[in-house]
């Protein structure tokens, strides 16, 4: 000890300052997770969200889109396609839907790259997948449809192989209407971005033969 | 008054500058096909093709005798028939690319003609083939008066970037419609 100092360990002595307790780690985790919900709801972000309903229509009514303006005329079974001279093979049957279709750009659209169709029957046809993929023939010469030339309606056949059995007249058939629309902020797909179904009509097969 | 001249010298510079800029042609058409122009009866050469339109017809059907499997060819349009000679100038090309513009429309050709057909030629390089380039338009694209001056565009693949391409023009403002048009198969032209 030097000189000025003063023995602070003898019985006279002050008391220690308490020591200051520090919130835990967690606590501090605890506390920033509840300001950032707080923030959030106070902007709204934990307002219910409405969810627009996909629009229904009816069979036979006409769908405007942003390129297409698509009419689902007939949902059916059958065991042979127009003019394409091939029938289904042995215990399968073609379910087919019958659109008319006009593209209502300046351009000609290749279609094949457009499933602007899709089905749900029974769980059988579903949406997506390679599976599903229909065949899409002009019925006129039974041919693949190339392009869709600019505002000239055209009457399709969207086709799938099915086992017969696996879908009867009848059944509920929710056929999906898709296109792509116009996204200029997508860099990913040039000027369009891809889209779900912008519609869907919900019918029976055999309906609208 | 050297100064002046400068002065004037510096404003012309700009002015002329601005021009330029002004009049350079944008991104896409840096890049857009060299379309040779012609009209019908005239040969067009273009890098990979040489053509000639000997002319042009409107049809409600075709008449295809030449397969007995061709279907159905009517139309809720018009079949727009062009007669054409073509010549590949270097290998083989198919002319599926081909396309018919009136006015802001383009319409591609259509492949409602059975094989063999001139958009897929059967002969080589060298050699003249005549056939029909059919295309099915709206009855509303011959009411627009850009089909006076309609244009064949004979793409020889999709991508026609500067590549040179023949457009021919042809009038199908003042055609009549026939009930039916014959379609042929390709045939060789004799010089």
């Amino acid at each position: 000890m030097t000189i000025g100092e003063t023995d602070q360990t003898g019985p006279d002595a002050p008391a220690p300052a308490p020591r200051k307790r520090r919130l835990p780690g967690w606590a501090w985790t605890l506390i920033g997770l509840a300001a950032v919900v707080a923030i959030v709801a106070a902007l709204g972000g934990f307002r219910e969200v409405p969810i627009a309903k996909l629009p229904a229509i009816a069979l036979g009514e006409t769908h405007e889109g942003d390129e297409y303006r698509t009419t689902v005329d007939a949902v059916y079974l059958t065991s042979q396609l127009p003019n394409t001279g091939y029938a289904a093979e042995e215990g399968f049957e073609y379910l087919v839907v019958e659109a008319t279709v006009e593209n209502t750009t300046d351009r000609p659209i290749f279609t094949l790259t457009r499933q602007l169709i899709r089905a749900l029957v029974s769980g059988v046809v579903e949406p997506y997948g390679d599976a599903a993929a229909p065949d899409v023939s002009d019925p006129r010469f039974g041919g693949p449809v190339g392009y869709l030339q600019p505002n000239l309606p055209l009457t399709v056949l969207y086709s799938w192989d099915v086992e017969i059995g696996q879908i009867k007249d009848g059944d509920e058939a929710i056929i999906g209407i898709f296109e792509r629309h116009y996204d200029p902020s997508n860099p990913a797909f040039d000027d369009y971005s891809t889209t779900d179904a912008v519609a869907r009509v919900i019918t029976e097969v055999g309906a609208g033969r | 008054m050297r100064r002046r001249w400068g002065a004037i010298a510096a404003v012309v510079a700009l002015v002329a500058t601005g021009a330029a800029v002004a009049s350079a042609p944008d991104g896409p058409a840096t890049i857009a096909p060299l379309y040779v122009d012609g009209d019908v009866g005239e040969t067009i050469s273009s890098r990979l093709l040489t053509v000639t339109v000997h002319g042009a017809q409107l049809a409600d059907e075709l008449v295809v005798k030449y397969r007995d499997d061709a279907g159905d060819t009517t139309t809720d349009g018009v079949w727009v028939v062009i007669d054409a000679t073509i010549t590949m100038e270097q290998g083989y090309i198919v002319l599926t690319n081909t396309e018919l513009r009136i006015g802001d429309r383009l319409f591609r050709v259509s492949e409602v003609a059975p094989s063999p057909s001139i958009l897929v030629p059967e002969e080589s390089s060298g050699i003249p083939q005549r056939g029909p380039f059919v295309f099915e338009v709206p009855l509303s694209a011959l009411d627009d008066p850009a089909a006076a001056h309609a244009q064949v565009l004979f793409n020889p693949s999709a991508e026609t970037r500067l590549d040179s391409v023949a457009a021919i023009t042809v009038d199908l403002s003042s055609l009549a419609t026939n009930p039916t048009i014959r379609i042929d198969p390709p045939t060789i032209e004799d010089h």
